[in-house]
């Protein structure tokens, strides 16, 4: 689902975000991505989400090769993904309906999808009752499940979070995790950046580890290194 | 299916209907910032829009050029109306000459009486002291002076002529004066086009800094370029349409004020004169071109700031 193949990004003459990183988080799997801050976590999340392109290697999302993809095409794909924040990114001008509507609207749905989808994945995070709240009255945990609403709305086959449990406090944490094991479990490739040592020990999902741009640790085998020719 | 749901819903909730809404949402929410754009909008729309009408107004003047195309002969106090009406016959047969209309001495009394201030000045005379005339209209109204000195010339041979007048100098200075006008309002209209295009680019610029988190969201989870700016093009339509209003609105009160005092003057001048205001075709085309400078503005300005965050 998630495939890198020797993807380096350099943002300047100096600055090495990612080395030759390679790995492939098949279809339905999850995975933490870890490493301290500065690793690459963000970079590589980046590229996933065609946010950024790599300076040198492929990218392949779903059968998707990110490379040949025009700009024109980005937004189909992200429509197909969806992105958890550390900082949820939620809207402060519209109720919570809104925000978790808005993927919606850009992919072109009826009111009535709009209404049923949007319900049901409020739903899933229990924050049904709060539909027509702000997202100014809940709290840090409510508002990133609000956010993982938003992200779940489309149903993608991909979900990617960054820090999302950065913000909350351990028990909060745990719910949200709770959460993204329930996506897997029907069939959701998960991939989530942390650097909560706890969340890894206690949920115990495949590890991709970065140290200064280089992967030092993967759990996935890169297939085409498992079997050397 | 649909039928179930409210239509209100469902436009808002479709492509268009979500990027206004919420457009008119951020309007009423900066309501100072949105005020001011109107108003600079408004007044730098209103402004060419009244020159321009000062300008088709001189020109409804200009239509009574045949007063302004004319030479006056006056006639000697001997001749009785017989031979002026008769002398009016033979000038008009003239090729250079469209029509003639003969005042008797009695209808030049007449017409002193009732413009002038000295009219009870005649009352004390005896005796008429005014002339016959004749007003004869060229036919030609190229202004060309010599052609219209010699003309004048010949038609002081008559015996019955005493005094030929004419004043093209007025009907010139009006026209270069228009001429000139025109080209200011044209001018003055770019620059003020060119003003409303300022304001209008930069209420969206400021719109698109304060919403960039709508901006970042809205690219993350799968919006086109196109859907990203679309709320903004609709915020610079709006402030189209409402400035273009509120500048019909501005010019509408402008020449409120003004057609009393200019009924005033031409009454002045025995004229029923009427300002004319925009009317419905030019309001139709004042609020077009502030709609479109709103699109345009909006426009230029979002796409030049894609371009800054796809990078």
């Amino acid at each position: 689902m998630i495939e890198f193949i020797n993807v380096s990004k350099q943002y300047g003459p100096d600055a090495r975000a990612l080395d030759s990183v390679s790995f492939h988080i098949p279809q339905g799997g999850i995975a933490f991505l870890t490493g301290h801050s500065g690793a690459g976590k963000s970079t590589l999340l980046k590229l996933t989400a065609a946010l950024e392109q790599p300076t040198r290697g492929n990218i392949v999302i779903g059968d998707a090769p990110l490379n040949r993809l025009s700009e024109k095409h980005l937004p189909h794909l992200r429509q197909r993904m969806g992105i958890v924040f550390q900082n949820h990114h939620l809207l402060l001008d519209r109720n919570i309906f809104d925000n978790v509507a808005l993927p919606l609207v850009f992919a072109g749905y009826g009111y009535a999808d709009i209404q049923r989808r949007v319900r049901a994945a409020l739903d899933k995070v229990g924050l049904l009752a709060r539909e027509k709240d702000n997202p100014c009255s809940l709290s840090g945990g409510e508002q990133q499940r609000v956010g993982i609403a938003r992200a779940v709305v489309n149903r993608p086959k991909l979900l990617l979070a960054d820090e999302p449990t950065g913000n909350l406090d351990p028990e909060m944490s745990m719910e949200i995790m709770d959460l993204f094991r329930r996506f897997n479990q029907v069939g959701v490739t998960v991939l989530i950046a942390t650097h909560d040592l706890n969340l890894l020990r206690e949920m115990g999902f495949p590890l991709l580890s970065l140290r200064g741009g280089k992967l030092i640790h993967n759990d996935f085998e890169h297939p085409r290194m498992k079997h050397p020719a | 299916m649909t039928g179930k749901t409210p239509l209100l819903s469902r436009l808002a909730y479709s492509d268009h209907g979500y990027a206004i809404k919420h457009s008119l949402h951020y309007l009423g929410t900066a309501r100072i910032a949105t005020l001011v754009t109107l108003l600079v909008l408004g007044i730098s729309l209103a402004l060419p829009a009244v020159f321009g009408l000062v300008v088709v107004n001189l020109k409804r003047i200009d239509v009574s050029q045949d007063d302004a195309n004319s030479l006056t002969l006056y006639l000697h106090p001997r001749v009785s109306d017989l031979q002026g009406v008769e002398l009016a016959g033979d000038v008009q047969k003239r090729s250079d000459i469209r029509s003639t209309r003969y005042i008797s001495r009695d209808e030049a009394l007449e017409t002193f009486r009732k413009h002038s201030s000295l009219a009870d000045a005649t009352d004390t005379l005896e005796d008429n002291p005014l002339p016959g005339a004749i007003v004869a209209v060229m036919a030609q109204d190229d202004g060309d002076e010599s052609r219209i000195r010699l003309l004048s010339e010949t038609l002081s041979a008559y015996p019955e002529v005493e005094l030929v007048k004419y004043d093209l100098n007025w009907l010139k200075r009006l026209r270069a004066i228009l001429a000139l006008l025109s080209r200011t309002v044209v001018l003055i209209g770019i620059l003020l086009v060119l003003t409303a295009l300022l304001v209008i680019g930069n209420t969206i610029r400021l719109e698109m800094l304060r919403r960039s988190d709508e901006i970042t969201v809205s690219r993350l989870i799968g919006a086109t370029a196109l859907q990203i700016q679309r709320p903004f093009l609709y915020s610079g339509v709006i402030y189209g349409i409402l400035g273009g209003v509120l500048a019909i609105a501005l010019v509408g009160i402008v020449v409120t004020s003004l057609s009393g005092p200019a009924e005033v003057l031409s009454g002045l001048y025995g004229s029923t004169y009427k300002i004319q205001g925009l009317g419905l075709q030019y309001s139709l085309i004042l609020l077009g071109s502030s709609t479109l400078i709103g699109l345009v503005g909006a426009w230029l300005v979002a796409r030049w700031q894609m371009t800054k965050i796809l990078q």
